[in-house]
């Protein structure tokens, strides 16, 4: 990130220029002058929906168009919604100067559809060249001229971009473009024109970034772009960008002081705020009231006054709208004129009125077609005011808060300005019939019933609402539909959740949701007495409890099992009969074993399947990994290696730490399996485990090698089994218990019988100061 | 659906629907905060199902980070304009890293179970070697979580270890710190620890830990290890006859419950109070680890300072220390709300981004998207904030980072202040009590505007001091981004 580069304010003598800003704000409504060239008239995209009356039409343009920048609305507090040019401060190095000067020269043929009118009047070409050069010297001494940047774009981030572009929603409101980021004409969309000529790759996406800073009307809402989407998108926006980029001065061919001279005169200042101190503050024309509607602005002659080039029906409906000035404007119709100025009908409906049309249908997708068309178009608003809690309303429309993770198209944010306004309108607008939550009771077991009564419901013996919804986070079947802990209590009014449970269909008709209670009776009559109030009040109290909520039954974590593949897999976590310190490890060919570092010895082996790690890795990890696999047999605890005074001295029962038994640690092979490293009785072990395919035996069988490093003579023994059954078949082949065989080199070994229980006894010589056993474990069933 | 169904909702009637907010406000910032300082999530799989315990940054510039699945990560790209991550898995199957460090080619990984030294000893990207180099501790419960500071200037790594459950001493040295060798001596450094939530050094080199709320502790706070001193909570005094816990000394006295911390340090020499308290709900609620904005401004206007996480309401905080009187203290302000999930680990980048990531299972955390891992990245534009502030004699020095506007930042009657303390007890957490309003007599703005010296009657030493900043602006008229700060005064400076 790089700090913005320091602005520097102009200071030059005030001058007097209220005669001409006078002169034209008067020929607004009055003067007469040649026809204007024609230029493409202005677009507001949303205001050709159909069931848009031509007064609300009006109405919003009126604020589209800048009308009451200059003309006051003659009631107060105000009804019409201005909005406000770009900000002019950084204009110069977010938008390429030649860009910038054939705007201003030609604004409608240098962008298409612009809400800016043409200031110029009648100046002829070279007039317009030197005002606009003025202008935008004047401009330059705010920000830096923009640098500009060669080589192309980069074609992968642009086929990113253009996946962005039709999935995101840009497409809604833009026209689509093809591979090469042509706009492909739709109706109904706000031109883009040649952007990849106005912006560089670098200010287009810093653009995309954060939209309301350099357009704070937030007509261009802001899409949440992440750092590298805003690339991709810029990239894909580029394609096709001027080959000749570095070639035009940066530098504006005029006079910053008459550049500022003419700002005044021109009214800009009524549209753009400049921190210029001493410039002139935006002056107001006639009242609209007080308008002629066939004269200035409005007239196809509009002389000296701003050119707007209005298409015919957009004079009409600006007609229609002032000359009703004085009439009531009911609080539904201003929903409307908002709605309709952000183009928010272009995705949502409102009663009768807008939505998806057939054209761009398919631009809405989803990440989870299971979940039917709820899950690919954005919620219509009819209602929404009794629907959703004023704040939550308002965090969607300001910011894009949204609850539907699956609808690829994103909620963009509009800013606070609308999200407090058009939230305060909806909730006054919108309510239903009286159908109350009863409240939760204060006495605690009663609390607790009305819980568990909503608890029981959700779960899997009730209505099984999370075998579709996400709950707190969690999904558990095929369908993530919208998360029932997330999504209720923060974001609904009880009362709509009342009616909604009652008659989903009533709100939503291609919904998903089944009909829990058709015909007002419960399908669940025996649960809460089967009392439709009763239950659905329940399930309210028990979802807005929010996420601490507990689980309802049925939301088992599903298992995350350990597959071991080509090389062997190791888990440091507690797991099953070994405890905190075991190191599981799985070997290819199915074979299994826990060893445990604090015992310093190999305590489980099994055979198949390795470990489900979801009880040390879901939740707390209060849990231990669980064996899947089966034949387990366990080898005894207690310290593995030890060296005893007398041979058939009982083992001991202390714990290695006591011994000054040391662990090591532990290396590992390309194949990832460990070869364990400790101390027993100054003698360094290196214990080393290996999956082998032996053609005598079937199946997988575990290798073990001790290797014992030390000084000198020593004589160490193993405790390699403890159990009822312990035999030796052959020499050195032991059966232990009814699992496992285990073949001995060098094939010397004890048994020992201490009452009940057998302890098989390797022993450890170490001769120069060396020693080495090796283990074979298999399973009995695998031996023929 | 006719949405002009008549008949209207009231309000009372919709407020006792509503469920109790388990978490807190927020501090309603987040927007304002935004334009200042960005959160930008790495663009990860999330099949690696990536759930950050720890970080560090590699010679190499690479992102190593530790997970509580128990993998080392190491990610090339973290650190791009746009960034652009790819994934190495380093290591494997460890238990919970919540400690990561990196020295001459090795890590410093610290484990539930033990502190160890992972390296490469082939070259082919992935981890050969694990050594133990400290197991001295024990275990009773999965809830005993171990932290480990970044591998210090003399290779040591410093290590907390929590009680069991968070309330219970059911195993060997849980409450203790250990500074562990790069040979593997484990020495003791304190007792008294109830359940860290990070440990590294402060601005000054010296080193703190993060704990959290609980018996005998009424808020998070940051605390000095100060070698051989007790923390707080005694339960883990039979430690002190453990063969290693004998090196740290007698066992101190039980502290009173019911009492004030600031009375009991009074009583108990070992007793180290809470350098920086950081006010139940008001600043987070499971403080977590922190670092030093070493990055020389490429972070914005607050280098040197302290950066750190909070798990429960996943938000970043500031804070600022200072050594007054032999006794560390300080402040801490907020920074930035709104991030994905539940902070366990934060770690600067070079480059001056702040990575941070953690986890949203097990405990309610108000961002709760799992694997997220993400970027704060400076905007470039400098916020109007408490720079810092500093205690003195009279009242409080309070740097700005950008010029007041002298009429409002020279009033008084735009400072309010609040003390409070906590009660220092068995039981949980505690409630704010003593409450006294010190009251600004004077406010002395300095020629260039970045600092008042506030003129404070009725300093109360042992005290939150809570700053509300509301009627402050800048020169252009425009507020704080945040008005509210907190500072401990353990001692005023003579």
């Amino acid at each position: 990130m790089t700090a913005p580069s320091p602005v520097t304010t102009l200071r030059i003598r005030p001058t007097l220029p209220w005669a001409g800003l006078l002169a034209y704000l008067g020929a607004c409504s009055g003067g007469t002058a040649p026809a204007a060239p024609t230029a493409p008239p202005p677009v507001v995209a949303g205001v050709e929906m159909p069931g848009i009356g031509e007064r609300v039409r009006g109405m919003v343009l009126l604020g589209e168009l800048g009308c009451v920048a200059c003309h006051s609305e003659p009631r107060q507090p105000a009804r019409i919604d201005v909005r406000v040019g770009p900000d002019l401060r950084s204009v110069a190095s977010r938008v390429r100067a030649d860009h910038l000067l054939a705007f201003l020269r030609d604004p409608r043929h240098t962008e298409p559809g612009t809400a800016m009118p043409d200031l110029f009047g009648e100046r002829d070409a070279a007039a317009r060249d030197a005002a606009a050069g003025s202008l935008l010297a004047y401009l330059q001494t705010f920000s830096p001229a923009i640098e500009l940047e060669a080589g192309p774009v980069e074609d992968a981030a642009a086929a990113r971009g253009r996946v962005l572009f039709a999935t995101i929603g840009c497409a809604v409101c833009h026209a689509p473009r093809d591979e090469q980021g042509r706009e492909l004409p739709l109706a109904a969309s706000v031109p883009l024109g040649r952007v990849q000529d106005k912006y560089t790759l670098t200010s287009m996406r810093t653009f995309l970034l954060a939209p309301h800073a350099a357009r704070p009307a937030a007509r261009m809402p802001d899409p949440h772009l992440s750092p590298g989407e805003a690339h991709d998108l810029a990239s894909f926006l580029m394609l096709g960008a001027r080959p000749d980029l570095a070639a035009p001065s940066p530098a504006a061919p005029g006079d910053a002081q008459v550049g500022r001279q003419l700002f005044a005169e021109l009214g800009c200042a009524n549209c753009h705020d400049l921190p210029d101190a001493s410039r002139p503050a935006a002056r107001r024309a006639a009242s609209l009231d007080a308008l002629d509607v066939g004269r200035g602005c409005l007239s196809t002659t509009p002389g000296a006054a701003p050119r707007y080039s209005l298409a015919e029906a957009q004079r009409r409906a600006l007609a229609t709208a002032i000359g009703q000035l004085a009439q009531p404007f009911d609080s539904e119709a201003q929903v409307q004129q908002l709605l309709v100025s952000r183009n928010c009908l272009a995705c949502h409906a409102r009663g009768d009125v807008g939505g998806v049309t057939a054209a761009r249908d398919e631009l809405f997708t989803s990440s989870d077609p299971n979940l039917g068309s709820e899950a690919r178009l954005p919620p219509p608003l009819t209602g929404v005011g009794a629907k959703l809690r004023r704040d939550w309303l308002v965090e969607a429309i300001a910011h894009g808060q949204t609850a539907r993770p699956y609808v690829r198209t994103r909620m963009p944010g509009f800013g606070a300005a609308l999200a407090g306004r058009l939230a305060e309108l909806l909730e006054g607008l919108d309510s239903l019939p009286p159908l109350q939550v009863a409240a939760l009771p204060d006495d605690d077991k009663a609390r607790r019933a009305v819980l568990d009564l909503g608890r029981e419901l959700v779960g899997d013996k009730g209505m099984n609402c999370i075998t579709c919804h996400r709950f707190a986070g969690e999904q558990v079947g095929a369908m993530g539909a919208i998360d029932l802990v997330e999504s209720t209590g923060q974001r609904l009014r009880p009362q709509w959740f009342a009616h909604f449970l009652r008659a989903p269909f009533t709100f939503k008709p291609n919904t998903l949701m089944p009909q829990f209670f058709p015909n007002g009776t419960s399908t669940r009559p025996e649960l809460g007495d089967g009392d439709v109030a009763r239950q659905i009040d329940a399930m309210w109290h028990y979802l807005a409890e929010g996420r601490n909520v507990r689980q309802p039954s049925g939301m088992r974590r599903p298992p995350i099992e350990l597959t071991v593949a080509d090389e062997a897999v190791v888990l440091r976590r507690s797991v099953q009969h070994t405890g905190k310190r075991g190191i599981s490890v799985g070997y290819p060919g199915g074979v299994n074993v826990t060893f445990d570092a604090e015992r310093l010895g190999l305590n489980q082996i099994w055979w198949g399947q390795f470990v489900d790690a979801s009880p040390v890795w879901t939740g707390q990890g209060s849990g231990q990994a669980r064996i899947l696999g089966r034949r387990r047999a366990e080898l005894p605890n207690g310290p593995a290696i030890v060296a005893l005074a007398e041979p058939d001295a009982p083992w001991p029962e202390v714990s290695r730490r006591e011994l000054g038994q040391r662990w090591l640690g532990y290396d590992l092979d390309p194949q990832q399996r460990p070869t364990f490293r400790y101390e027993c009785a100054g003698v360094e072990v290196s214990d080393t485990l290996h999956e082998q395919f032996l053609s005598s035996l079937p199946g997988t069988t575990l290798q073990r090698t001790l290797r014992c490093s030390g000084e000198g003579d020593a004589d160490l023994q193993l405790l390699a089994a403890r159990g009822a059954r312990i035999e030796q078949v052959e020499a050195g082949v032991v059966r232990v218990g009814d699992s496992l065989w285990l073949r001995l080199q060098p094939a010397t070994c004890r048994i020992l019988e201490r009452g009940d229980t057998k302890e098989l006894r390797v022993p450890i010589a170490l001769r120069g100061g060396r020693a080495e056993v090796q283990i074979d474990y298999s399973w009995i069933e695998e031996r023929k | 659906m006719n949405r002009r169904l008549i008949t209207s909702l009231a309000a009372p009637a919709l407020a006792t629907c509503l469920p109790a907010q388990e978490l807190g406000d927020t501090w309603g910032t987040e927007h304002a905060e935004a334009a200042y300082y960005r959160v930008v999530e790495l663009p990860l799989p999330r099949e690696l199902c990536l759930e950050a315990g720890s970080f560090c940054v590699l010679p190499d510039g690479r992102l190593a980070v530790g997970t509580r699945r128990g993998e080392i990560l190491l990610i090339t790209g973290a650190f791009e304009e746009i960034p652009a991550p790819t994934v190495q898995r380093f290591a494997t199957g460890l238990d919970e890293v919540l400690g990561l460090g990196y020295r001459d080619g090795a890590f410093y990984v610290t484990q539930q179970t033990e502190l160890t030294r992972i390296t490469d000893r082939d070259g082919d990207g992935r981890a050969d070697r694990f050594e133990n180099l400290s197991d001295v501790w024990g275990f009773a419960n999965y809830h005993e979580f171990a932290w480990g500071s970044p591998v210090q200037p003399d290779g040591s790594v410093t290590v907390v270890l929590g009680l069991s459950e968070s309330y219970y001493y059911k195993a060997d040295y849980r409450g203790w710190a250990f500074r562990i060798t790069a040979d593997g001596r484990s020495i003791p450094i304190a007792s008294g620890i109830r359940s860290a939530g990070g440990v590294a050094p402060n601005e000054h080199g010296v080193m703190f830990y993060a704990e959290s709320q609980g018996p005998w502790n009424g808020s998070c706070s940051l605390k000095h290890l100060r070698p051989g001193g007790f923390m707080g909570h005694p339960v883990c005094f039979p430690a002190y006859d453990l063969p290693l816990g004998k090196e740290l000394g007698p066992t101190p006295a039980v502290p009173k419950s019911q009492s004030r911390l600031v009375t009991e340090c009074e009583r108990i020499p070992e007793l180290v109070p809470y350098a920086v308290v950081f006010p139940y709900r008001k600043m987070g609620q499971s403080i977590t680890t922190f670092r030093v904005d070493d990055t020389e401004g490429r972070f914005g206007p607050f280098a040197g300072q302290l950066f750190l996480g909070d798990y429960s309401l996943s938000c970043v905080m500031r804070a600022t220390t200072e050594l007054v009187d032999g006794v560390w203290q300080g402040a801490c302000y907020p920074f930035r709300e709104g991030l994905g999930n539940g902070i366990l680990a934060c770690e600067f980048s070079p480059k001056g981004y702040l990575i941070t990531g953690g986890t949203n299972r097990g405990w309610p955390v108000r961002g709760n998207r799992s694997y997220v891992l993400e970027r704060l990245e400076w905007t470039g534009a400098t916020p109007f904030e408490i720079e810092r502030i500093s205690a003195r004699p009279d009242g409080f020095l309070v740097t700005f980072t950008l010029p007041v506007d002298p009429a409002s930042a020279g009033a008084p009657e735009h400072y309010r202040l609040l003390s409070y303390t906590h009660v220092f007890q068995q039981g949980y957490g505690s409630p704010e009590v003593d409450r006294t309003t010190p009251r600004v007599t004077a406010a002395a703005v300095a020629a260039d505007g970045r600092s008042v010296h506030l003129v404070v009657d009725g300093l109360v030493p042992g005290h939150v001091h809570e700053f509300d900043f509301t009627g402050v602006t800048d020169r252009g008229g425009a507020p704080l981004v945040h008005t509210k700060a907190y500072y401990t005064l353990n001692r005023i400076p003579k």
